[in-house]
């Protein structure tokens, strides 16, 4: 042995300082086995274990029970050999129990030496010296080296005590640092994958690489094959907790388990308690398995033992020796009082093959991390949904509105279609959503009745249903069998129910429906029919899925309302084109039956006045008579023309040339007529012939009847409104683009330039006009501007001059002789 | 009738005007017509009217404000609210307004027939003014028995 030429006390502390800075600089369990190594190289030995206790040995009992387990060791020879499940009729045992450090100085002949051990035969060792330790956990234990030769001596014996009383301190300080380490890994995975996901990324299979490196790094940090993780993904399959990543690289025969099976992993979710047990195959021994039971009540190992033999290929331990514990630890991953899964460890290849509370703590802790990682991405994910839903919807929702409102204005609502895309919205936006239905009521038979569905249920169900799924409705009668559509019918409130199998209103056609969304579908405050979701799958329907159900309702009723309203202004505008053909032809009915008459009125007024030695006094009642029927004329050949322009334009019967002798004398009859009817004093007239000899070099075609209207109507105008003592004239000629014009100018009630863009409309009157108009509609000149586009002409409207003349021209096509 | 017999009749049309003077003052002896033409006229005259009340007044129901001129007077509120079917209900309102008019006896005399009368008339109704309505026809019969009527009660 390398000792020098210090003193042993130089050594001893050399040798301790050694050991400490050893411990000190690990990070891993696997350190434990480093600072065995500076004991055994300090005792010149070639190995070195640390054995432990095992949980549920007794050492208070007569004999003592209990087993050794080997905690750490350090061999010379990398090869992992190593004894297990020592028991305490050993010299290491007999260290443990006396207190006192045993030393072996001939393993053949020392008398606890057990002979079925192979690790001295394989290993070479013939000496070694067991020292006694506690744990700072209170299990005693002891600190082991060993050699091939030459017994330790007593001075050898005190140093390696100096180091053992060091060792359970340096063991718990080299756990403490491992399990920082791995907390301080798993907290930054985590925020490494949180600042990831602030990107928006919801996606399963990134939350499962942050899982499986935790898996991972739990592994190594326990130096164990399998840290595995559950959860249950209510979005998929509620009930069920899905392996979501595992350091195990072989194959499961079980990658999911619910909380009712006798599965160690249903126990911790069950139970929401972690489990730790040291040796699974303790349940093959049944006084074990009883005190397995009594701290974990109805615990069970159900899954297949043939793992042990699988795990045991993986530490490829074929030496015929004892094993290590089978350990098992795990714990339930959970937020607040909800479990959400399980972390579990299993299947240590190196020691410490066992999970002392310290690990079991760790594992609580990492648990924790991960489930609020979890909860976060669910979260996450829940909200994603929700607004890629939401967009969809809004997306979908806006194009059926386009289409309703391009449909509209056509006044051809398709309400089968719209509902059809309404229940494919919602069977895409609502997850879980499969069976679909839009009933609608019978508002005369008071029944629901199914109007559009959607979802293979439907195709599936109706041929092997009588009657069919089509005939079956539901009565919204008191006293008729309740139903959840009669119930929302009657109420008009939303029904939401996550069970619907304990709901006895629940009589649908399909007995595997789990859970229903039924909104009311209403416009005016009146229920029409009911939207149905329904998901028969066994996760429930996003928080989200009501409210759209109830705007989809919403969005159902304006349809409906908006096809009602298509169809009343649809039957409404049939009804009006009838009424509208209808009075036309009373209008132009009464104008004819006005005509005859008073053309007759007419002839004989003039024939009479044609009489030599009339009487004056009845000459002047036969001029007020024909002014009156002259305007009778007018009038009714305005009802007439006022028939025709409700549907149509001013319709020109016989055009003739227009004659100038004609024309002058109508005019001059017409403006005598127009003053009589005003009052004789008040206005005068003069009808300026010369401008009118034009039509003897120009041909002008009139509809004769027509323009004798328009000529009328405008010295109608021209009386009504002139001042007293004013002049009305009428003059005539061919305009600057050789058309022919008969212009009526008057000096009167003022018209405004901007008034007189309006005079011809239906109805206007010009401001000052007001004051002054009696009887009338206002249709004169709007008439008139119909007559004169009848014969491609125009009336022009001249606002009013300085000296208070307004002007209005009837200009016509002429063609020159 | 004495000689003292004065009716006052409102109408805006020329013709009927006069027809209505001649009619009246020859098939009622000694009574004078007075004519007023436009609504604004009948205004502008309402206190010479309710000073001398007439025996009976003659109302036309739709009336112009005015006649056209270079000095129309400004319409009030109620009559261009109210427009020119409602100005002879005004007349007659304003002299039902009076302790002077408000027995004086109102013919209206329109083309309106009753029912659309009526509805008119709702807007007035309860107004002391004692009122009768003839329908403006060719035959002058029934316009003048009403007259006479009307004036032998007073």
């Amino acid at each position: 042995m390398p000792r020098g030429t210090r003193s042993g006390g130089d050594l001893a502390t050399l040798d301790i300082v050694g050991l400490v800075t050893t411990a000190l600089r690990q990070e891993r369990l696997s350190g434990l086995s480093e600072m065995l190594g500076v004991v055994a190289r300090s005792a010149g030995a070639h190995a070195c274990i640390l054995w432990r206790l095992a949980p549920g040995s007794d050492l208070e009992t007569d004999p003592p029970e209990g087993r050794l387990f080997v905690l750490a060791q350090w061999m010379a020879d990398p090869t992992p050999w190593a004894t297990h499940n020592l028991g305490l009729k050993s010299a290491t045992g007999h260290a443990i129990l006396t207190g006192k450090p045993y030393n072996v100085k001939d393993v053949a002949a020392d008398p606890l030496f057990d002979l079925s051990d192979t690790f001295f035969e394989q290993t070479g060792a013939r000496v070694f010296c067991a020292i006694p330790i506690e744990f700072r956990d209170g299990l005693k234990g002891a600190l082991n080296v060993y050699r091939n030769s030459q017994p330790f001596q007593e001075n050898e014996i005190s140093r390696i005590e100096e180091m053992a009383r060091l060792v359970p301190a340096l063991n718990q300080t080299v756990r403490d640092k491992a399990g920082s380490l791995l907390m301080k890994l798993v907290s930054q995975f985590i925020q490494d994958a949180e600042r990831q996901s602030l990107g928006g990324t919801t996606r399963k299979d990134r939350m499962q690489a942050v899982i499986q490196s935790i898996c991972d790094q739990v592994a190594e940090t326990f130096q164990c094959l399998e840290c595995s993780v559950f959860f249950e993904d209510t979005f998929i399959l509620p009930g069920t907790f899905e392996m979501i990543a595992t350091s195990w690289r072989g194959e499961f025969h079980k990658r999911s388990y619910t909380k009712n099976e006798p599965a160690l992993t249903s126990w911790i979710l069950r139970h929401k308690r972690p489990v730790n047990l040291f040796n699974l195959t303790d349940f093959r021994d049944p006084k074990e398995a009883l005190k397995i039971q009594k701290e974990y009540p109805d615990l069970e190992w159900g899954d297949s033992l043939d793992f042990q033999t699988v795990a045991r290929e993986k530490v490829a331990r074929n030496d015929g020796g004892s094993w290590p514990p089978f350990s098992f630890a795990g714990a339930p991953i959970l937020v607040g009082d909800d479990v959400l899964g399980a972390i579990r460890c299993c299947t240590a290849v190196r020691p410490p093959y066992y999970y002392a509370e310290g690990e079991r703590e760790l594992l609580e802790l990492a648990a924790a991390q991960i489930g609020q990682y979890w909860s976060n991405w669910l979260t996450r994910r829940a909200a994603d949904e929700e607004n890629q839903s939401w967009r969809t919807l809004v997306d979908r929702v806006s194009k059926m509105n386009a289409v309703v409102q391009e449909d509209s204005l056509k006044g051809v609502l398709d309400e089968g279609k719209l509902r059809s895309e309404t229940l494919a919205v919602a069977e895409s936006v609502i997850r879980g959503a499969d069976v679909l239905s839009i009933r609608l009521l019978d508002e005369t038979a008071h029944r629901l009745y199914y109007s559009e569905t959607l979802g293979e249920a439907w195709t599936e169900c109706s041929p092997r249903r009588e009657p069919a799924i089509h005939d079956i409705t539901f009565s919204v009668d008191a006293g008729q069998p309740a139903s959840i559509g009669a119930h929302v019918a009657s109420t008009g409130k939303l029904y939401s129910s996550a069970d619907v199998t304990k709901d006895p209103l629940y009589q649908g056609p399909f007995p595997r429906i789990r859970r229903i969304i039924c909104a009311p579908i209403r416009y005016q405050d009146k229920v029409v029919g009911t939207l149905d979701i329904r998901g028969s799958g066994p996760s429930d329907f996003p928080k989200h899925a009501v409210s759209i159900a109830e705007l989809l309702g919403q969005q159902l009723g304006l349809y409906q309302y908006l096809a009602s309203a298509i169809q009343d202004l649809r039957g409404a505008r049939n009804e009006l084109k009838v009424h509208m053909r209808k009075q036309t032809e009373t209008y132009q009915d009464l104008g004819h039956q006005l005509k005859s008459p008073i053309f007759q009125a007419q002839a004989r007024i003039q024939a009479a006045l044609r009489l030599p030695l009339l009487d004056e006094k009845l000459q002047t009642n036969l001029l007020a008579i024909r002014g009156l029927v002259g305007k009778a004329k007018r009038v009714s050949m305005n009802i007439r023309l006022f028939g025709q322009l409700a549907g149509r334009q001013v319709e020109v019967s016989q055009l003739a040339p227009l004659k100038p002798d004609d024309l002058i004398k109508n005019l001059i009859e017409y403006a005598s007529d127009h003053r009589l009817l005003i009052g004789p004093e008040r206005i005068s007239f003069r009808v300026e012939p010369a401008g009118f000899e034009v039509l003897r070099r120009y041909e002008v075609r009139v509809d004769n009847e027509l323009l004798y209207q328009a000529i009328n109507n405008v010295l109608d105008n021209a009386f009504k409104y002139s001042f007293p003592k004013t002049t009305v004239r009428i003059t005539g000629g061919v305009t600057a683009a050789g058309r022919f014009h008969i212009t009526v100018i008057n000096e009167g009630i003022r018209l405004r330039a901007y008034e007189a863009l309006h005079a011809t409309e239906r109805g206007w009157r010009s401001e000052d006009a007001e004051s002054t108009t009696g009887e009338g509609e206002g249709l004169g000149l709007w008439i008139v501007d119909h007559i004169m586009k009848a014969h491609g002409g125009d009336i022009l409207v001249l606002p009013t001059t300085a000296a208070n003349q307004t002007e209005v021209k009837l200009v016509f096509p002429a063609a020159k002789l | 009738m004495s000689d003292s017999t004065r009716i006052i009749s409102v109408e805006d049309d020329p013709l009927q005007a006069a027809w209505i003077k001649q009619t009246i003052e020859q098939k009622i002896n000694g009574t004078l017509v007075i004519q007023i033409a436009t609504e604004s006229e009948f205004v502008k005259k309402l206190p010479e009217i309710l000073a001398d009340p007439p025996s009976l007044i003659l109302l036309d129901v739709m009336l112009r404000w005015a006649d056209p001129s270079p000095d129309i007077p400004e319409r009030p509120l109620e009559v261009k609210e109210g427009g020119m079917r409602r100005a002879g209900l005004r007349c007659r309102e304003r002299l039902s307004g009076n302790p002077a008019t408000k027995n004086v006896p109102v013919v209206l005399y329109t083309v309106l027939d009753n029912q659309e009368l009526a509805e008119l008339e709702k807007e007035l109704a309860g107004l002391l003014v004692r009122v009768e309505h003839v329908q403006k026809n060719s035959d002058p019969k029934e316009l003048v028995e009403t007259i006479q009527r009307q004036i032998k009660q007073v």
